[in-house]
């Protein structure tokens, strides 16, 4: 087996402060008799501030002291160029500034990181044969990740027996009161949720083909690059996929269902996101919370049915991440063989790496970024050698362009806070790195 | 011949805590410099540091030296250089705005990513000898409303990218990596390198391993021991590891289990890689 700021804005809110344009360009902001401030860089969220550097005017600097100012989601910082005694005229003209911008200063931001992983399959198998490095990803996630001095704090890090089943299930969604996500996975006030375990690449089967249509209804034939000699594709059929975790405390037999069968209705089990500030549209009530939500399981979405594959997740989370093997085929002397998720250690701590380089960057940037991509990937078996695949990140909006934003642009201060949650769920927008050129040879 | 202990795979587990930290023919390697250079003594494999000096990453313009959360950074308009300091990898990470990010890949399609990349990696000092392949990796986009899986040939490329990897005397060195993005106007969009240097042991080691897998008869009896076939590989720990840096020569197999790659020393006893050493103390939070 192989076994996975803010103040919410609106045209007829009068308390709503004024509405920002995303990504706006340089401006200049004269403040008075003040000495020339300008605002240097502005880097805004969909709906507010992110931060600004704020400059003095070159003309006015031999009798300003301050230099920068930068105003974050996180605090204010000041860089000062020469004697104290010149502080108070600068600081009072920075002050009016500040009380200017603070109006967009988020009201709201989420900074728990939760992680849940699954090393010990004995429970759920009998023995150790399936046991995975998921736990040493997590620790790495969860140490780097919560450094001194790094915006996040520990929520829940739970490994191997105490992962249940139902901490992914959203009882709101499922109508089931056993169901917890609420207080795990999706627990109000997370800026990302991190789970990494079994899934199953149980949707390849041993049909061969060189074109889609050797594979009939609902089923694809992967592209990949040029196969050895004697090799040949292997159709992958859709599929519901699943996560398994391994405890005697679950109660959906070990399994996360979701994404949908043909003709059946989608499972319902994630749902993430979902709080008072996205409101309920996902037929999930309020109940959860999680901003960004990172899925590392074996074959747990597929690259011609990752709509399909996240049904229900998005209730108000900013952008979910996964793995996505891409690869099936069948060895020269007859082995069947796919690719698949690998565990790698170090995938917490790079992913931490980058967010504690650049917090201004996108957040997508560091899931797909190459050298996760590069190590992010095995095979099925021994004696299979392609251990290709891309990681996905999916977003969801009430607009093409708020979809496009959080896929492409939202950034790890961004991603915090809570005005940025989506409001909608109508539009999509994915972005992937494959391990190969897929844009030659397709996925 | 060499003799073999004999571990069952089924037991791999109980015996692990035995075999941590076993490295090579048995033995544990003395503590190597954390930080890549050039060889300082024979039979080092020389590392590779991608230095900011020699970066062609579009920062933006001038750039203020910041220190924290153990990397040395420089920060400019569009991004962060940012060199980690236990280890000598660098990265360069574009802000979200970054205008490069908008911009087009270099024209020529991946062989022309590749070429580039690799030309501004060994411009820059990588060692041509050490260069196993370049190999391209694409960055697709797709966008849409509604609830239909979409069409994939409908995606759009974003960018290229081109990744570098390693060898020493032919073994792949799977956890060092050159790799970058150059857009149209040749500016590096992003980019991350960890080539450290390697101690002469790990050389040696893994050219041993090599001769004797390509002995017909010792490599039927070393892979009868094994629960399937793999490759010979040398590791090292990541970048982002801030512990001891440790490398060795392992034969690679993917565990039947699935999720995860088995590592085994010449004389077939399987061992973690540091990074995968569970955490000392590192417990679950309790659960309500």
């Amino acid at each position: 087996m192989r076994i996975a700021p803010a103040l919410s804005q609106g045209p007829g809110n009068p308390t709503a402060p004024p509405k920002c344009t995303p990504s706006g360009p340089r401006e200049t902001v004269e403040s008075g008799s003040a000495a020339g401030i300008r605002a240097d860089k502005l880097v805004e969220g969909r709906n507010h501030l992110e931060s600004v550097d704020i400059t003095l005017d070159p003309r006015s600097r031999p009798r300003a002291m301050l230099k920068t100012l930068t105003i974050t989601g996180g605090g204010v910082a000041m860089d000062y160029m020469r004697s104290n005694e010149r502080r108070i005229l600068v600081a009072g003209a920075a002050l009016a500034f500040l009380a200017v911008w603070a109006q967009a200063a988020p009201a709201q931001s989420s900074s728990k990181l939760n992680v849940e992983t699954v090393n010990d399959y004995s429970y759920l198998v009998g023995d150790h044969s399936q046991d995975t490095h998921c736990n040493t990803e997590g620790d790495n996630l969860w140490t780097a990740l919560l450094a001194s001095g790094s915006p996040y704090v520990g929520g829940n890090h739970y490994k191997d027996g105490l992962v249940w089943d139902t901490d992914f299930y959203d009882p709101d969604l499922t109508g089931n009161p056993s169901d917890s996500d609420t207080y795990n996975f999706d627990s109000g006030g997370t800026a990302i949720s991190y789970v990494c375990a079994h899934g199953t690449c149980d949707d390849v089967v041993h049909t061969t083909c060189s074109s889609d249509a050797d594979c009939g209804a609902n089923a694809y034939c992967p592209g990949m690059p040029p196969l050895d000699s004697g090799e040949v594709r292997l159709c992958i059929k859709e599929s519901a996929r699943r996560l398994f975790t391994s405890s005697a405390s679950s109660s959906h037999a070990n399994q996360v269902w979701y994404g949908l069968n043909p003709g059946f209705t989608p499972y319902k089990s994630f749902a993430l996101g979902e709080d008072a500030a996205s409101g309920g549209y996902n037929g999930a009530g309020t109940n959860g919370g999680t901003n960004l939500a990172v899925i590392v399981n074996s074959c747990g979405i597929r690259s011609h049915y990752y709509i399909d594959d996240t049904t229900h997740f998005f209730g108000g989370t900013h952008s979910v991440m996964m793995a996505m093997p891409t690869a099936a085929w069948k060895t020269g002397g007859g082995q069947y063989c796919a690719s698949d998720t690998a565990t790698y250690a170090a995938r917490g701590s790079y992913m931490a790496n980058q967010a504690l380089a650049n917090p201004f960057a996108a957040v997508g940037d560091a899931w797909l970024n190459p050298t996760q991509v590069d190590h992010g990937f095995a095979t099925t078996a021994s004696g299979c050698s392609h251990s290709w695949g891309a990681n996905i990140i999916i977003a969801r909006d009430t607009t093409s362009s708020g979809a496009v934003w959080h896929r492409q642009t939202e950034g790890w201060m961004g991603a915090r806070f809570e005005s940025n949650d989506p409001k909608g769920n109508g539009y999509w927008a994915a972005r992937w790195m494959c391990n190969y050129d897929c844009n030659t040879y397709g996925f | 011949m060499s003799t073999y202990t004999e571990i069952p795979i089924r037991l791999l587990l109980g015996v692990l805590p035995v075999s941590l930290g076993l490295f090579g023919c048995g033995s544990v390697p003395e503590p190597t410099s954390q930080r890549a250079s050039a060889a300082e003594s024979p039979g080092e494999t020389a590392g590779y540091v991608h230095r900011f000096t020699g970066s062609r990453f579009a920062i933006g313009g001038s750039t203020v030296k910041k220190t924290e959360f153990g990397m040395e950074k420089e920060v400019g308009p569009w991004g962060v250089f940012a060199r980690i300091l236990d280890t000598d990898m660098t990265e360069a990470i574009p802000n979200a705005d970054a205008p490069t990010r908008s911009k087009p890949p270099l024209a020529g399609g991946a062989s022309a990513q590749t070429s580039a990349v690799r030309a501004y990696f060994l411009g820059d000092g990588l060692p041509a000898g050490q260069l196993l392949d370049a190999s391209a990796m694409a960055e697709m986009s797709a966008a849409g409303a509604g609830n239909t899986n979409p069409d994939p040939s409908a995606a759009s490329l974003d960018r290229y990218y081109a990744m570098l990897h390693r060898q020493v005397g032919g073994i792949p060195v799977v956890d060092s990596f050159a790799w970058a993005s150059i857009d149209v106007d040749g500016d590096v969009v992003s980019e991350s390198v960890y080539w450290p240097t390697l101690p002469s042991s790990v050389s040696t080691s893994a050219s041993d391993f090599k001769a004797h897998l390509a002995d017909p008869k010792w490599n039927a009896a070393f892979l009868a021991r094994l629960p399937g076939q793999g490759r010979l590989v040398i590791h090292h720990t990541s970048g982002v590891w801030h512990g001891t840096f440790h490398a060795a020569a392992a034969y690679d197999v993917p565990s039947p289990g699935g999720m995860r790659t088995l590592h085994f020393d010449e004389r077939g006893v399987a061992f973690l890689l540091p990074e995968e050493v569970p955490t000392p103390g590192a417990s679950s939070t309790p659960k309500p």
